[in-house]
């Protein structure tokens, strides 16, 4: 809890706030208080950000932090209750008028959400956008002066081709480029205090690094309080003062940011920082195979694969010359940014995408030339785990039949043998067997993706792809899920190709690491040796924007990020 | 536009855009208000129809003499009807129906004097004997054809458009017009009231096509505006003289039809009598729904009017055709038919009577009989015998029905009526109405049954009888739907048809009427009846004995 | 894709499907088992007067040679019949009426107005009224409000509209006597007259078919409502009229003109109940007049109009797509 401040009040200050939904239907949510007919969600929450500052409210799915970050803008849901204080500068924001709030909004208190391509308005352009952001608070204003003020602000947020940015459409745009628009949406009436939920989570790690260099520079310069809600310990890393740990609708510890990183007090936030991936710690898979492995068939390869599309826009090159060996029991990385290439390539391998030319083998079989019996013989070598349990699933089908229905195609076991290899197989991913006859909406998205998981083995597969499949999942629960996978792969013997955009990630678990941009295959070799001592500009520039969770050398990292980036 | 389904008339009149065609022998009942008064001049008059096409071209036109067409081109004949007696041949343009010579084969009418168009130019025989012959072009084809193969000639003449003229009628001179034939027809003074018998000056069809939008007006009115399927409205010819004209009265000073106006709609528009409905009456039969409620107000009831005995509704039974060869399964038919049933399918006893005879009542020289009494709903030990004495058994026909919901629930009744016999099944086959007529009028007859109905074009016997029963109309368009072959009966019709002497004529079709019920080729079900809707303010509505219609010519306007 | 290109392609596949329905309207009339000329033959009608009427309407060829004829027509013109009563039909000639006695091409030069009248004023009043109450009942969801308007967009999809124009007609019509019970006046007649007899049937289209707006412009605003982008407007401080009329609806009518382009393009190709009701004349009962009087020409003359109208609405619809929603561009 932080003491009372004296001198000038704080932008933000929140005192005991609670806020509760009234019920529609039966809400589980793990820690709810039910009280007739309403679930509280955040339990008396006291903090304050002053300006100039950045604090970081951290928690995980359902702790309650954006439904916090929600009540300071009077944006709640109309089903929710909100009782507390929150104060703006000072004044009482908790119950005050509809109209003081919206005089609020956007300009004492500037907003910053997750999703960049999301938070604009399909239909009107980026500049008409923040056109109405200073119309809205300064009508009086002209046009004239209102299109001059959006060029200035999207200078002011590094975006480089500002006019012509304010002349797009959000669809034209890049990620990092919409999100620095709404940044300076958000900066555009000079706000006492800026909201920032999980303003990276959406976005490519080099263009993260990029957002939360301005974030912090923003700060400094207009002197701004921002509320950074995230649950990204390396994000927090680099750019909180002070951090505001949420657990289930309370805060369970406040502190300055290197103390709480030094020195975490409570259970959760050492639990929190434990399971952060931590880049450049060595993996111990099995050592890379030798030079021999030629001779042997490998698990998968691909030989100098090119894949085209044909867009409107003409022919784009997805896949460009990848030659790429995946050993029987190999564990291997595939590392680049949306749009790099490298989900096309595991789709190539399985035959859900033709290749332009060069060839791709699935245990010595060309998937691209083989038909009927051996096409699915093929097939059945290779298991699939992606990336959002969710919509993988067939959601009319049990969990069992949705494990056992590979067997059902590739084997000829019987309805009993089924059963009893999707019991094994749950029990292999730590489920309990009761759960074959549940739904996918009846479990959580870490037990789905331990489903899909038991589905792509049910068939002793040689390969495993699994692309992006932490992604959508909490830090704790991504870390279960990567641990399951390592002990699964060191048990069962399969090949892994881990598709990833988390560098971290890809460091603990794989033995050998390729790294992808615009197609191009940039560096491959041993993932300690490309981590550790990367020969290509491009894997240097992504490794050093990765924050690490631990601010002494993230500050460091930053230093030597700007440098990089001014280089290249 | 639609026929009520219960009119399930032959061919004939599927097609006509006017519902003003046909009609039957009628006489007046039921209606307080079908009666004459005293002519009033003046007024404007409204008639609605859902047709959504008029069509005033005198070569292309079915509609009958007193209806629509009457009031703006007059003919060599027209007709008087009346609540109260027979439908009579009376003069129009001529000076008296027709003078026979040659034993009928020849027919010589004289103009009146001062007959003028309505641009005031004189009417002459030339003009008349060119009306009829663009009849005969096949653009303009489509009206009543009845000369076209009576005249000598006719069937190979193609109007006069490339110069030709048809020799058989001569114009000795203005005033003289004189028609021969290929035989001796004695109901000609019927024909010639027929569409095609009105003056067309040569001078105005200069686009045959569109003549019809303003033909030249020999009547009281001519029409001042045409909007096809809107409007169409006429004032007075100011040149028509009500001295040479018995057949009109001319009261409204001007008349306006409403096309396109939905049979519903313009039912209750008139029960309302609201504005210019007090002043319009209604062309189409009134509906099912609406019949019930003016019936059911007699604040309405008396502004209803309904017909006599009109359209012969009746079952065809296919005589060359398998176990309906037998004229004892026919007669066991006519034994079995349950006549009360059928009405009530045709919706009670306002729709119709039962019939029995051929010839419908009204006509002339018709002759009340039953050959096969039969009761309110049918003899069914009488047709079981005759059926056994047939020697037929397990009889399995087909009966084509149109598919509109009420002939449909008359063939259900015909259906059950039928099989009490035991051991006949009959299947029904609706059709839609253009290929029913098709089914039955062209073709091999590739049917059992048919339900079918019949009016008249004009009111003599000859028009119930001859286009139903002579061999001549089987098949090739023909309604010789029983596809009936008796040498004695066409004699009977040929000759009868020659005879100019009404008496004996009218003998003689009484005699045909009875010799074909002896071989039952149809069982005759029931007479129906029309009905329709006026305004408070419409006087001298009335439907004569014949046709089921409300002549049009004499309607007046109460100031 | 470029414009034009996409423009070409479309048309192309328009000929293609106008093409292929007029030949399939000449099958479906030529497997008809009634015959046509017997309509124009008068009675009564003997053999050779038959032959005479199917040789002038050209029936007497093969159903393809006719179509052949129906197709040349188009380029070079018809002539009917020969000598002095000849017809003759320019070109482009959609075929001719020996019932009206008009070219089909002037028929629907005459009766497309007033179809286009019912069509276009009732598709404006209905989207108007759709949009509104959908909208409404969005913002006020599981109100009072939302459920009257769920419940009564229930009955307008369900209606009749023959029954509901009849009830309207003898409700302010005979009843109350405010309006015209039916026909109608040209616009270029009189303006206030078009209007006052177009009001009624105007009402009971707009009524029935404002329901399924409602449902669609409801649902596709609980949707829109809920998107991060509604939330940045909020955030921005905009307030809530502004957030919904401009950010939301304007997302919400991308779907919505989707549906109203072709409602409105089948429309505009007759509405046979309305016209028929409000005895007005229109192509919907000019196409059911040549469907019950067999008139071959005018048949698939309307038929062809039709779905040319069709066709054309979803060109147009596909166009807006790309003026309405950015992302969208033709041919993409």
């Amino acid at each position: 809890m932080t003491a009372p401040t004296p001198g000038p009040a704080p932008a933000l200050a929140v005192h005991d706030l609670r806020i509760a939904f009234a019920r529609e239907g039966a809400d589980t949510r793990p820690g709810a208080v039910g009280d007739g007919g309403v679930t509280e969600v955040v339990h008396g929450v006291d903090f304050a950000v002053e300006r100039g500052r950045v604090l970081a409210l951290v928690g995980e799915s359902g702790s309650g932090k954006s439904v916090t970050a929600m009540s300071v803008l009077g944006l709640l849901p109309g089903t929710a209750r909100a009782t507390g204080r929150i104060e703006i500068d000072g004044a009482e924001v908790l119950g005050a008028p509809e109209e003081t709030l919206r005089a609020l909004r956007g300009r004492a208190v500037g907003t910053v959400f997750q999703e960049p391509s999301s938070a604009l308005n399909p239909v009107f352009t980026v500049g008409d956008q923040i056109v109405e952001a200073i119309w809205a608070h300064h009508p009086e204003t002209t046009p004239a002066q209102r299109r001059q003020r959006v060029v200035e602000l999207l200078e002011a947020v590094g975006v480089a081709d500002p006019r012509r940015i304010a002349r797009s459409y959000p669809h034209q745009a890049s990620g990092g480029q919409l999100q620095r628009a709404v940044i300076a949406m958000a900066i555009s009436n000079d706000p006492t205090l800026l909201i920032a939920d999980e303003p990276t989570t959406a976005l490519d790690v080099t263009v993260q690094a990029g957002i939360l260099e301005l974030l912090r520079d923003l700060t400094r310069r207009l002197d701004t309080a921002v509320l950074l809600i995230t649950h990204d310990m390396g994000v927090v890393a680099d750019v909180a003062d002070e951090v505001a740990v949420m657990e289930q609708g309370s805060i369970v510890e406040t502190a300055p940011t290197r103390q709480l990183f030094a020195a975490p007090r409570h259970a959760y936030t050492r639990s929190l920082l434990g399971a952060v991936p931590e880049l450049g710690v060595r993996s111990r898979g099995p050592v890379p195979a030798d030079e021999d492995a030629g001779t042997t068939t490998a698990a998968a390869e691909l030989v100098d694969a090119v894949v085209t599309f044909r867009g409107s826009s003409g022919t784009t090159t997805a896949v460009d010359h990848v030659s790429l060996r995946i050993e029987p029991g190999e564990f291997v990385g595939l590392v680049g940014e949306s749009g790099s290439g490298k989900s096309t390539i595991g789709r190539t391998l399985s035959g859900l995408v033709p290749l332009t030319s060069g060839r791709a083998l699935l245990a010595g079989i060309d998937v691209g030339t083989a038909r009927g019996s051996t096409l699915r013989r093929a097939r059945s070598e290779l298991g699939l785990v992606f990336q959002d349990p969710a919509s993988s699933l067939n959601p009319r089908h049990t969990v069992g039949r949705s494990i056992a229905d590979p067997l059902r195609l590739h084997t000829d076991l019987d309805q009993p043998a089924r059963r009893a290899r999707v019991l094994e197989l749950l029990d292999a991913v730590r489920l309990a067997p009761a759960l074959a006859d549940r739904y996918p909406h009846e479990l959580s998205g870490g037990q789905r993706q331990r489903v899909a998981i038991a589905r792509a083995l049910s068939c002793r597969p040689t390969l495993l792809i699994a692309d992006e499949p932490t992604s959508a999942l909490d830090v704790s629960v991504q870390q279960q899920i990567l641990e399951l996978l390592r002990r699964l792969q060191a048990e069962l013997g399969f090949a892994c190709l881990f598709i990833s955009h988390d560098l971290a990630v890809v460091g603990e678990l794989t033995t050998r690491v390729g790294v992808l941009r615009a197609g191009r295959l940039v560096e491959q070799g041993p993932t300690a040796t490309v981590l550790g001592d990367p020969q290509d500009a491009y894997t240097r520039r992504l490794l050093a924007a990765v924050p690490v969770p631990d601010p002494e050398r993230q500050a460091e990292r930053r230093r030597r990020w700007r440098e990089l980036a001014e280089t290249s | 536009m639609k026929k009520p389904p219960r009119a399930l008339r032959v061919l004939g009149v599927v097609a006509a855009g006017l519902l003003l065609v046909s009609g039957c022998n009628a006489n007046p009942s039921q209606s307080s208000s079908n009666q004459t008064t005293a002519a009033t001049k003046g007024g404007d008059l409204t008639i609605l129809t859902s047709s959504t096409q008029l069509n005033f071209d005198p070569a292309k036109s079915q509609s009958l003499a007193i209806t629509s067409l009457g009031l703006v081109l007059r003919r060599l004949t027209s007709w008087e009807t009346s609540p109260n007696a027979p439908t009579k041949v009376i003069p129009d343009l001529a000076t008296d129906t027709g003078r026979p010579s040659d034993g009928g084969r020849t027919w010589t009418y004289t103009l009146k004097d001062g007959l003028k168009y309505d641009d005031g130019t004189p009417i002459t025989s030339e003009d008349i004997k060119y009306g009829v012959e663009r009849s005969f072009a096949p653009q303009l084809s489509g009206g009543l054809s009845y000369h076209k193969s009576l005249l000598v000639g006719g069937s190979s003449y193609g109007g006069p458009y490339d110069g030709k003229q048809l020799s058989s009628i001569e114009t000795p001179n203005d005033k003289t017009i004189v028609f021969h034939l290929n035989a001796p027809y004695g109901d000609w003074p019927w024909i010639v009231s027929m569409g095609a018998f009105a003056p067309v000056p040569k001078a105005k069809d200069t686009n045959p096509a569109t003549y019809g939008n303003d033909p030249a007006a020999s009547g009281p009115y001519k029409i001042d505006k045409l909007q096809q399927g809107v409007s169409l409205t006429m004032s007075r010819n100011p040149n028509w003289s009500q001295a040479t004209d018995q057949a009109r009265t001319a009261g409204p000073d001007t008349i306006t039809f409403k096309m396109g106006q939905d049979e519903t709609v313009q039912a209750q528009a008139l029960i309302s009598d609201s504005g210019a409905n007090a002043t319009s009456f209604g062309a189409d039969f009134v509906p099912a729904a609406q019949l019930a409620q003016a019936q059911g107000n007699p604040q309405v009831g008396n502004r209803l009017v309904t017909s006599a005995d009109g359209a012969l509704n009746f079952l065809s039974m296919n005589t060359q055709r398998g176990a309906l060869k037998n004229v004892k399964v026919r007669q066991a038919f006519n034994y079995a038919i349950d006549r009360k049933a059928f009405i009530t399918a045709s919706g009670g006893s306002v729709s119709g009577d039962p019939a029995t005879t051929l010839i419908t009542p009204g006509i002339p020289g018709r002759q009340v009989y039953d050959d096969y009494p039969a009761g309110d709903d049918g003899d069914v030990a009488k047709a079981k015998q005759l059926l056994s004495e047939s020697g037929q058994s397990n009889l399995k026909l087909t009966l084509l029905v149109s598919n509109q919901p009420i002939a449909l629930a008359q063939a259900q009744a015909i259906q059950q009526a039928l099989q009490r016999i035991g051991g006949v099944t009959i299947t029904l086959r609706p059709l839609d109405d253009n290929a029913l007529s098709s089914a039955v009028t062209q073709g091999n007859g590739d049917y059992d049954l048919y339900l079918g109905s019949w009016q008249p074009d004009f009111p003599s016997a000859n028009g119930n009888i001859q286009p139903l029963f002579d061999s001549s109309q089987i098949g090739n368009g023909g309604y010789n739907t029983s596809r009936y072959d008796n040498a004695k009966v066409d004699a009977l019709i040929k000759q009868a048809t020659g005879e100019v002497d009404q008496t004996k004529a009218e003998a003689l079709w009484a005699e045909a009427d009875k010799a074909i019920m002896a071989d039952a080729p149809v069982v005759p079900l029931s007479y129906a009846k029309n009905s329709f809707l006026h305004g408070s303010k419409v006087q001298n509505f009335f439907i004569g004995e014949f046709p089921a219609y409300p002549n049009y010519l004499r309607v007046t306007v109460s100031r | 894709m470029t414009f034009a290109r996409f423009v070409l392609s479309r048309l192309a596949g328009m000929v293609i499907v106008l093409l292929a329905i007029a030949l399939i309207s000449y099958l479906i009339f030529y497997l008809l088992p009634a015959n046509p000329a017997q309509l124009s033959c008068g009675r009564p009608c003997t053999p050779d007067r038959l032959a005479q009427a199917e040789a002038f309407m050209g029936l007497d060829k093969p159903w393809w040679a006719q179509f052949l004829t129906f197709l040349g027509g188009f380029f070079v013109g018809r002539t009917f019949g020969v000598g002095g009563t000849a017809i003759h039909c320019d070109a482009p000639c959609f075929g001719y009426s020996f019932r009206l006695s008009e070219s089909v091409t002037q028929l629907i030069a005459e009766r497309a107005p007033v179809t286009f009248s019912i069509a276009i004023g009732a598709a404006v009043l209905w989207l108007l009224l759709g949009v509104s109450t959908g909208v409404a009942s969005a913002l006020r969801r599981g109100s009072l409000i939302d459920r009257s308007l769920t419940t009564l967009s229930v009955a307008g999809v369900s209606a009749p509209a023959y029954l509901v124009g009849l009830l309207g007609i003898f409700l302010f019509g005979f009843t109350l006597n405010m309006v015209p019970v039916g026909g109608y006046v040209p616009l270029t007649q009189s303006p206030v007259q078009w209007l006052w007899h177009l009001i009624l049937p105007w009402i009971v289209l707009a009524l029935l078919n404002a329901a399924i707006y409602t449902r669609l412009t409801r649902g596709e605003m609980l949707e829109v409502m809920g998107e991060d982008y509604i939330r940045t407007a909020r955030a921005k401080g905009l307030r809530e009229g502004r957030v919904v009329g401009r950010h939301a609806l304007r997302n919400v009518l991308i779907p919505v003109a989707t549906v109203f382009g072709l409602d409105l393009g089948s429309l505009l190709g007759g509405a046979i109940l309305t016209e028929k009701v409000f005895a007005m004349q229109g192509l919907g009962s000019l196409l059911l007049d040549a469907v019950g009087n067999l008139d071959l020409q005018v048949l698939v003359g309307v038929t062809l109009f039709s779905a040319f109208l069709i066709i054309l609405a979803n060109v147009v619809v596909d166009i807006s797509y790309g003026l309405l929603d950015p992302r969208v561009k033709a041919g993409g």
